[in-house]
């Protein structure tokens, strides 16, 4: 079953209906055909004279329309997802508890009702249609209701998007669906439409795939290729199946079982989708490649900062051999160029190659010494092997045939990440909280759950803390913690490997102290302003950033006593923080701090170069 | 034939609207200043922050305050939130500034606005950094009242048992408008309660309350300590005072025996009080209208925010 007769299988009645306007339009006059096509609006629908659906004419006037009621729909579900304009839109609340009856009431005796029944009256006057009791008029009614109920309740004026939507579904009820199904079914397609639009999402969204794929667009995408085969519709389809799947596979794959929706409270945002998104595509890549790294704790996580003009670190690029084929019994050379960008402090940094198992260093290196790059700097390079005595003695690392050499940049380099963290009184926050207010959105903070930047570089740093809003109060029965992790971005390109962790060191922003009976005062000491002057402002950095220091307490990670790990640099540090209320918060209700994490290390930027050596030819 | 109906019916209509000259003739006292459901409305004016700030540089800050509801603002706070490690107020400057701005009147049918500016200080944003964003919040406290008048009919003919035609009759009253404040009353119910006494009933109104403004409701105590970083209590929160009078009498509308307990406590942003004549209305009166008259007095609180983007001057 391909999937034109999926998506036809959910409008079977609907194609049937299209059948029905195949014919019809077929049985039209050819002037009324062009004005059918042509005239896709609601005047265009009522001015064509196509086939009669009961007493009604029926169209299909919005056949050419189609595509770009698609393309509307998508957009909605875009603009839906995007933060600005009011936040994420997913519809209303339904309210249980109302006295119905009283509502039915006011909306039935209210004068815009009765405007709508006069309208329709005098409508149905002109006309000269006495039938006043059929489905058309039953229809009317009820649209009128609804609408009258809308306008009556207006609160839903104040956000932009729930507008858009509204108007949408008036646009594509009463030119598409009015061209196909005649005015009385279009009316009750209406109110369906925004009843299920404005409140079916409150209603659905504890199943966690219908907080990505909004009802209004996939009603529009079968809708329309139920009445038009529109291939446009296909595309859409495929492309809602793409990111079905792919949240799915991101969701099992949160789960580490089975497939089953989860529940979750809140509505993604714009970048809650597009981070899920990636996630995702994430997901199914490590799972084809089967290199998923199960250590890597994807809750405490971070992102590289974007230095726009100066990507930071060290690249070893253009690796190459100086010839395509060596001769035995010349020296096999290999150069490159070394390009290294940091804004602040030198980076110091010694080129050189190996080859074998030995790793057997080359005879010859230029430049030999170590080297500073203060900023920008690009610096070739080259390494020569001399050539063996004799080549196939075991001490001779490169043969006959085809040998790799490794090009290497062991450099100093540190990484700097930062994690921006809200606190508030945890009296108040519970307050709020149990109030039903969201703290978040009372504050217009837009930026919930914000994750660790960290500089370009081959180390990653996360870091997290319990919640984004930490609540402060004089004493705690559970101390907040502070996680940090450190990976090696080799699965992001970076061939090497960290040689020697330097230093790492903890900027606690001013009065959040490491909890004194904490396992991690082991490990971390006290440092004093002059360190982090040294530290978080760098070497040639002006005076007048020591000021900075007034704002942070600094610890010092003590690397003699961290634990080596063979196989790779990875490490991870959870520590209880004290948050003390009187030096936390501010004079305002919520207080926005920062913590931030050097790590000082020595690293290895690797590149194997394949040469090819041959016999010298007789 | 039609063209020629639509043209003149046209024609006419251009005429009519020609002879308007635009101008609202409404005498001044027509104009319902207690109307809508804002009071306090704060915006960032344009630039002031700006969208890019050098890093260790002073910048300006200033926030239009217009008070467009119908009650005026005493002894307002408006105080600014900092990431104060990349921002600072400047020291000439405070972080809480208090203002106080009248409201809508007949005579001033726009209210009054204020613009509140301070300056701040940019620092360093970190040694391999170029850019970093960061947020300013600006939280607005005061104190504001809404007041509600309408005429209600107090029918003393609780079972309709008395002949001929009546001044009034109860009916249940919707009001979506607002009433030019935040908390607004949206309907009020009316009813006839007996009294022990045979001789007169008790009228009794049922009083729909809703905060359908774009803050919090804050007790009315409470406001100074809102816009600080002080503990509050859960019950701080969604609390609004309630004064109601039927024809200058007040009304009970008290939960329990204590009469100052007159307070309604908002969940989810809505509740609804019941207040009670409790002298009642004589039995022998006809039906009539009288005038209710309600106050509710909170505080209120609101944040707006605005993201500043910190570069560095890079001198390479």
């Amino acid at each position: 079953m391909g999937i034109r007769d999926w998506l036809s299988q959910g409008f079977g009645h609907a194609k049937r209906i299209s059948g029905n306007i195949k014919t019809g339009v077929q049985q039209m006059p050819a002037r009324t055909k062009v004005a059918a096509a042509a005239g896709a609006g609601l005047m265009g629908g009522l001015a064509a004279r196509g086939f009669r659906k009961g007493k009604e004419t029926v169209t299909g006037a919005g056949r050419d329309t189609g595509t770009m009621f698609l393309v509307l729909a998508f957009i909605i579900f875009v603009v839906d997802l995007m933060d600005a304009g009011g936040g994420r839109y997913t519809g209303f609340q339904w309210v249980w508890g109302f006295d119905n009856v009283s509502i039915i009431t006011n909306i039935a005796t209210s004068s815009i009702f009765g405007t709508f029944m006069l309208v329709y009256l005098i409508n149905k006057v002109i006309r000269k249609e006495w039938d006043l009791i059929g489905y058309k008029t039953f229809s009317f009614v009820v649209f009128s209701f609804w609408m009258t109920f809308f306008i009556m309740n207006n609160q839903w004026f104040a956000s932009l998007k729930a507008i858009i939507h509204f108007i949408y579904i008036l646009v594509f009820g009463f030119t598409f669906i009015k061209s196909y199904e005649g005015s009385s079914t279009a009316y009750n397609y209406i109110w369906v439409l925004l009843l299920l639009d404005f409140f079916g999402y409150t209603l659905l969204k504890e199943i966690v795939i219908f907080r990505y794929i909004p009802s209004i667009f996939l009603i529009t995408i079968f809708y329309v290729y139920g009445k038009t085969q529109n291939t446009a519709s296909i595309f859409f389809f495929v492309l809602v199946l793409v990111i079905l799947f792919i949240f799915a596979y991101k969701d099992v794959q949160a789960q580490g079982g089975d497939f089953t929706f989860i529940t979750d409270k809140s509505g993604p945002t714009w970048e809650d989708w597009w981070s899920d998104f990636s996630q995702g595509i994430g997901s199914v890549a490590n799972a084809w490649t089967g290199v998923l790294n199960k250590q890597i704790q994807y809750a405490i996580t971070g992102k590289v900062e974007e230095n726009q003009y100066k990507p930071i670190g060290v690249y070893l690029e253009d690796a190459r051999p100086a010839e395509t084929i060596f001769y035995e019994d010349e020296p096999i050379v290999v150069w490159g160029t070394i390009k290294a960008k940091t804004l602040d402090d030198p980076i110091k940094i010694q080129v050189g190659c190996y080859a074998g198992k030995e790793k057997k260093r080359a005879d010859k290196v230029n430049p030999k010494e170590e080297f500073e790059v203060f900023s920008l700097e690009d610096q070739n390079f080259d390494c020569a092997f001399n050539k063996c005595e004799n080549i196939e003695a075991p001490e001779c690392p490169l043969k006959i045939g085809s040998n790799k050499i490794t090009a290497f940049a062991d450099f100093n380099f540190e990484t700097l990440a930062y994690l921006k963290v809200y606190f508030m009184d945890n009296e108040r926050k519970r307050a709020m909280t149990r109030d039903g207010l969201d703290i978040f959105e009372e504050f217009d903070i837009k930026d919930r759950e914000p994750i660790t930047v960290y500089t370009n570089g081959p180390v990653a740093i996360g870091m997290g803390t319990t919640t984004s809003l930490v609540g402060v109060s004089d004493s705690y029965s559970v101390y907040p913690t502070l996680t940090v992790l450190l990976r090696n971005r080799d699965d992001e390109g970076w061939q090497g490997h960290i040689t020697r962790l330097n230093g790492l060191f903890l900027f606690l922003p001013e009065g959040v102290e490491l909890e004194s009976e904490d396992t991690c005062r082991e490990i971390f000491n006290n440092a004093g302003e002059e360190e982090c002057k040294k530290e978080l402002c760098g070497e040639t950095a002006e005076s007048d950033c020591s000021e900075v220091c007034k704002y942070y307490n600094t610890y010092s990670l003590d690397t003699k006593k961290l634990r080596e790990r063979e196989d790779e640099v990875f490490e991870s540090f959870r520590c209880k923080i004290n948050p003390m209320s009187n030096k936390v918060l501010g004079n305002t209700p919520i207080t926005t701090k920062y913590f931030r994490v050097k790590a000082k290390y020595d690293y290895i930027l690797e590149k194997p170069v394949t040469v090819n050596i041959e016999e010298v030819p007789e | 034939m039609n063209k020629k109906l639509i043209l003149m019916i046209g024609i006419l209509f251009l005429l009519a609207l020609s002879g308007c000259d635009g101008s609202n003739k409404n005498p001044i006292t027509d104009a319902d200043v207690r109307k809508g459901i804002e009071g306090l409305t704060m915006e960032f004016t344009k630039n002031a922050p700006p969208e890019k700030v050098f890093e260790d540089s002073i910048f300006p800050i200033a926030v239009n305050l217009k008070n467009i509801g119908a009650s005026d603002i005493e002894n307002g706070f408006i105080v600014f939130g900092f990431e104060k490690a990349y921002v600072d107020v400047n020291a000439k400057s405070g972080e809480k500034q208090g203002f106080s701005i009248k409201g809508k009147s007949i005579f001033n049918l726009n209210g009054d606005e204020e613009f509140v500016t301070i300056d701040a200080q940019t620092k360093k944003i970190g040694a391999q950094s170029e850019t970093h964003t960061s947020s300013i919040l600006a939280t607005a406290c005061y104190q504001y009242r809404t007041i509600f008048g309408e005429s209600v009919c107090v029918d003393t003919d609780i079972y309709g048992i008395r002949k001929g035609e009546k001044a009034c009759t109860i009916k249940d009253l919707d009001y979506s408008n607002g009433q030019g404040a935040p908390a607004t009353i949206t309907k009020i119910e009316t009813r006839m309660l007996p009294d022990v006494d045979e001789n007169k009933v008790k009228p009794h109104f049922i009083i729909y309350v809703e905060n359908k403004g774009n803050g919090e409701v804050v007790s009315l105590d409470k406001v100074e300590k809102a816009c600080t970083s002080e503990a509050l209590e859960y019950t701080d929160f969604n609390m609004i005072k309630i004064k109601a009078t039927l024809s200058g009498k007040d009304l009970d509308c008290s939960v329990g025996d204590e009469p100052s307990s007159a307070a309604i406590r908002l969940r989810e942003k809505k509740d609804m009080v019941r207040c009670t004549l409790e002298d009642g209305v004589g039995r022998n009166i006809d039906s009539y209208m009288a005038p209710l008259k309600i106050e509710l007095e909170y505080g209120y609180t609101f944040t707006i925010s605005k993201n500043i983007l910190i570069e560095k001057v890079l001198k390479y």
